[in-house]
């Protein structure tokens, strides 16, 4: 990260502004990407290195607009170091022509159980601990049955041990991708639905999907409200009425 | 010049899913068209010509952030 443009304000505060062209600002956001990808990303003033190393688990902030003559990007990564947040809840509300907003909210251990109109047992098969955390989170505090598998195979030894009603996978895993999951469920039981959890960027189309047995499709980050309605919607396959 | 449009999204990752984040929204800026969704919303914003970039990081104790913002002047069509 550049020097001459930067300041810092006291220790560990780095602020850093000028007029660049989209090759330079785009230069600078996948140096900071690769920092995140290693587990640090330094800034460096005035020969002061400050170096920041987020937790876990961070929270994404996306803003973006285009009005009148301005248009604006806002990107705001957080992190608490002590605390882990695969307990928030995220939640998010669409208003007509505004794009969406999302809220967070903490869930604490003594919140009662959201009301879920169908219940089920799931299991999630996902290989990144704090997705998986806060996916069981979410349905648990919703009143599902739930269990988790890091790894595909481990949650087809789990599937054949076990009677789920929906199956939630990720689709990029070691040795078991999602699509063989998914496969590898439809074999076993065909009526049980499964969720693929795609990450941004993935794109699959009808065919791919009903060929490889995948009903829904989740996209991350997560928001609370997507994942309950996703699995709703899931069950209701499960159990039509 | 096109509608006034506007998005919003707040979401919990980890590192490694926000440094994946971030390399595609730089690579939407390098491309000067940056297509962002969630759920059903989707937008594309046309980030050109010279760009305003603020970049702010802090950290205390218990907590850290990076802000990064980045402006333009939409070109009159």
């Amino acid at each position: 990260m550049g020097d001459d443009d930067a300041t810092a304000i006291g220790r560990p505060r780095f602020e850093f502004a000028r007029i660049a062209s989209p090759d330079e600002v785009a230069e600078c956001l996948t140096s900071i990407a690769h920092g995140l990808k290693r587990g640090e990303v330094t800034f460096t003033s005035a020969g002061l290195a400050l170096r920041f190393a987020p937790s876990a688990g961070v929270v994404v902030e996306l803003k973006a607009s285009e009005k009148g003559e301005q248009g604006r990007l806002r990107v705001r990564i957080g992190w608490k170091a002590k605390k882990d947040v695969s307990g928030l809840r995220i939640s998010a509300r669409s208003r007509a022509g505004r794009g969406v907003r999302s809220r967070q909210a903490l869930i604490l251990p003594s919140s009662p159980a959201t009301p879920a109109t169908r219940t089920g047992t799931i299991l999630v098969i996902e290989g990144d601990e704090h997705p998986r955390r806060m996916l069981l989170d979410t349905l648990a505090a919703a009143g599902h049955a739930t269990a988790g598998a890091a790894s595909g195979l481990e949650g087809l030894a789990q599937f054949r041990q076990e009677a789920f009603d929906v199956v939630v996978t990720a689709l990029s895993m070691a040795e078991c991708s999602g699509v063989d999951v998914a496969r590898a469920v439809k074999k076993l039981s065909p009526a049980t639905p499964v969720v693929l959890i795609a990450g941004w960027g993935d794109v699959m189309t009808p065919e791919q999907m009903r060929d490889g047995g995948i009903d829904l499709v989740l996209v991350k980050p997560f928001k609370g409200g997507r994942v309950l309605s996703v699995l709703a919607d899931a069950l209701a396959l499960r159990h039509p009425r | 010049m096109r509608a006034d449009q506007e998005f919003e999204f707040e979401g919990v990752a980890t590192p490694s899913e926000a440094a994946d984040t971030l390399a595609r929204i730089a690579a939407g800026i390098r491309a000067r068209s940056l297509s962002l969704t969630a759920g059903d919303e989707r937008i594309t914003v046309f980030p050109g010509g010279r760009l305003m970039v603020q970049i702010g990081a802090k950290r205390t104790n218990a907590k850290g952030t990076i802000d990064i913002g980045v402006a333009w002047r939409r070109p009159k069509v």
